[in-house]
């Protein structure tokens, strides 16, 4: 048994030195040189659980709902290496939504020959293509993601219900958009990186409630236009992000 | 022998994916669009959407379908009829799905490429995108763009139009759109006895030229040449309607100052566009100068140029009304290339059945 634990001790210290080697002598190299491609997961949460649409939760204000619909676009992904320097690495708009898993993983080019340690990206949909009429492909209308009585696209939606929604059926709903001056709820988002192949993404919609702003069902159920209450509600939500560190 | 195997494969798999994806040789015939002599170049982007007489053909096809409605029964062309410059005639609100009513009177719909917002609050930005606007809404068409473009594939004509007009079989909410738009923005209206009498082709009688001065007058700051409106969002002091409660312009702004504000509509047509103002209040045009002919006590939001009231005398208003005749463009409310498609029957008016109810 000795024999056995020792070298269960020792093995293991010695495979992590040696993998170590073989990881900073030939892998680094051959990754940053070649340009690789990179997956970027989210994985949408609510506090520690993952998010189940149909799943109930409780946020900051002691607030239990449901949640049914947790949808976000996101787009313009740009990676920076050690110098700081933004790299666009995916242009495109990406609508992730918490009821498909396949709109949870986006593949993008990773850096050549440099190491990503930052992850920028914008939450929303660009601004020009709000104004210059119907798009196509995940930014088509009838994604239900677009405001038609008061032309904009919603950027994220949180819906649910809630006992403690006063409106009919005890909804609560945060559709949140805007492009014009003044009352855009484009955000971008920035994070550090320290994984060296794919990148996880955390999107704790508790923060939706609780970061910037305090938000309770209680006194705002709804959200369904551009504005004040869509704009805290954004200011709240660009900070539901975080990447996940290599051991976590 | 086998790189001939490898390219007789890829000819046989182009050719399957062919079939299914059918392109059309045939590129599309373009549709010359005429700026009427003395207006401004549009506002529509037509780079683009060009426009196309197959594009036009399948747009107007689209206008008077029922079956973008769910039932069937409300197609664009239920609620904005030829004979009444495309607005609602003789309602005041129009019929929707299931017997709803719209909250605001159907507005005449012509010279929409010079437009840059739409719907009498502004909400709309851009031509394209606001047939989403009836085609979801509960109280109008009521049906999901998921079931109109299965609707639409299943049909062989459709399919047929899509790849005269698009160049291919596919049919997206966006086609679907610039097609629409295409009808839409051939609805031009430039062909009145006023138009002709601008281009020195015809000429005022006595009562129409007075009527003429007296709203250049009175009216023109608002309701302003050569589309009879500057698009500007106004309150001439109208008490809001409590059971309906539109606030206009603020919906759309969230500003105190835009309150029962809406947009001043153009007077083109306005002979046959009755009734009048954005709830349909005013059954007859007489109606609508007894209001600028009284003080309006609304103040707030209340236009500076109407607080006072407009002075009218009745012999002003004959002459007023023989002048807004002269806008009557009767070319195009009988334009057949506007009319019901060959072949096509319009859907059970809605009106008939509802209103013996
Ligand atoms: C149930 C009646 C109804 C139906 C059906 C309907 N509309 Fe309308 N339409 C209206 C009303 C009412 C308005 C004004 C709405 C507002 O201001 O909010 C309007 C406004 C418009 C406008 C804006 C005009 C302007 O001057 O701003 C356009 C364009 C238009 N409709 C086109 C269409 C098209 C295309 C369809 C079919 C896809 C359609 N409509 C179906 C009632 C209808
Ligand atoms: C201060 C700007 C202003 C002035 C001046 C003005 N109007 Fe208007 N007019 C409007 C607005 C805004 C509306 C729409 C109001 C609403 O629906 O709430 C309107 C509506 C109308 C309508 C109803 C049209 C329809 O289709 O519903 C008629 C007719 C009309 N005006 C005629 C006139 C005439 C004639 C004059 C001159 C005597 C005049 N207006 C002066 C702003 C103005």
């Amino acid at each position: 048994m000795t024999i056995l634990s020792l070298y269960h001790r020792y093995s293991s210290h010695l495979l992590k030195q040696l993998a170590a080697i073989f990881f900073l002598t030939c892998v680094l190299p051959v990754l940053t040189v070649a340009q690789k491609k990179i997956a970027i997961l989210f994985v949408n949460k609510a506090g520690a659980e993952t998010l189940q649409p149909g799943n109930s939760y409780m946020n900051a204000w002691g607030e239990t709902f449901t949640v049914y619909k947790f949808k976000y676009y996101i787009h313009n992904i740009r990676f920076a290496d050690s110098v700081g320097q933004y790299v666009t690495v995916d242009k495109a708009h990406h609508l992730v939504d918490a009821a498909d898993a396949s709109s949870t993983v986006i593949q993008v080019n990773g850096l050549t020959g440099k190491r990503i340690t930052s992850i920028r990206f914008t939450l929303g949909v660009d601004s020009v293509l709000n104004t210059t009429g119907v798009q196509t492909g995940v930014l088509d209308p009838l994604k239900g993601m677009f405001w038609t009585w008061n032309t904009g696209y919603i950027y994220a939606k949180l819906e649910g219900k809630s006992n403690i929604s006063a409106m009919p059926g005890n909804i609560f709903s945060y559709d949140v958009g805007g492009y014009k001056t003044g009352e855009s709820a484009l955000r971008e988002i920035t994070l550090p990186v320290t994984t060296d192949g794919n990148i996880t993404i955390v999107a704790d919609i508790l923060k939706w409630f609780d970061s910037r702003n305090k938000i309770t069902i209680a006194t705002n159920a709804v959200c369904h236009e551009p504005g004040n209450l869509a704009m805290q509600l954004a200011d709240n939500y660009r900070n539901m992000f975080h990447t996940v560190p290599v051991n976590e | 022998m086998r790189k001939l195997f490898a390219i007789i494969s890829v000819c046989c798999i182009i050719c399957i994916g062919n079939s299914f994806v059918f392109v059309s040789s045939k590129k599309p015939t373009p549709l010359a669009f005429t700026i009427p002599k003395g207006w401004p170049q549009p506002v529509y982007d037509f780079k683009n959407n060009p426009l196309t007489k197959e594009g036009f053909e399948l747009g107007r096809r689209l206008f008077y379908d029922g079956r973008l409605s769910r039932d069937g029964n409300f197609s664009c062309a239920s609620c904005h009829q030829q004979f009444a410059a495309f607005s609602t005639f003789d309602h005041p609100l129009s019929h929707g799905i299931d017997n709803s009513f719209t909250t605001r009177n159907a507005p005449a719909l012509f010279n929409l490429a010079w437009q840059k917002e739409f719907m009498l609050d502004g909400g709309i930005n851009h031509l394209d995108v606001q047939p989403l606007s009836p085609i979801t809404a509960p109280n109008e068409m009521g049906e999901t763009l998921e079931n109109i473009l299965v609707k639409l594939r299943r049909d062989a004509l459709y399919r047929k139009q899509f790849v005269a007009a698009f160049g291919d079989t596919t049919i997206n909410t966006q086609r679907i759109m610039k097609a629409l738009s295409q009808f839409l923005v051939m609805l031009i209206s430039a062909d009145s006895k006023y138009d002709r009498v601008m281009n020195g082709k015809a000429s005022f009688n006595l009562p129409e030229g007075l009527g003429y001065d007296i709203f250049k007058q009175k009216c023109a700051s608002c309701h302003k040449e050569p589309f009879f409106t500057d698009y500007t969002y106004r309150n001439i002091g109208l008490n809001m309607d409590t059971t309906i409660r539109d606030y206009g312009r603020m919906r759309i702004t969230r500003n105190v100052e835009d309150s029962l504000k809406f947009r001043v509509p153009s007077l083109r047509n306005v002979m046959v566009t009755p009734p009048y103002g954005h709830d349909g209040r005013f059954y007859t045009l007489q109606n609508v100068f007894e209001h600028y002919r009284k003080k309006t006590p609304n103040g707030g939001t209340t236009d500076s140029l109407l607080r006072k009231g407009i002075p009218l005398s009745n012999f002003e208003i004959g002459q007023l009304t023989a002048f807004l005749s002269t806008l009557t463009d009767t070319t195009f409310l009988h334009n057949k290339r506007f009319a019901l498609p060959t072949g096509m029957t319009l859907a059970p008016a809605p009106d008939a059945e509802m209103h013996r109810k």
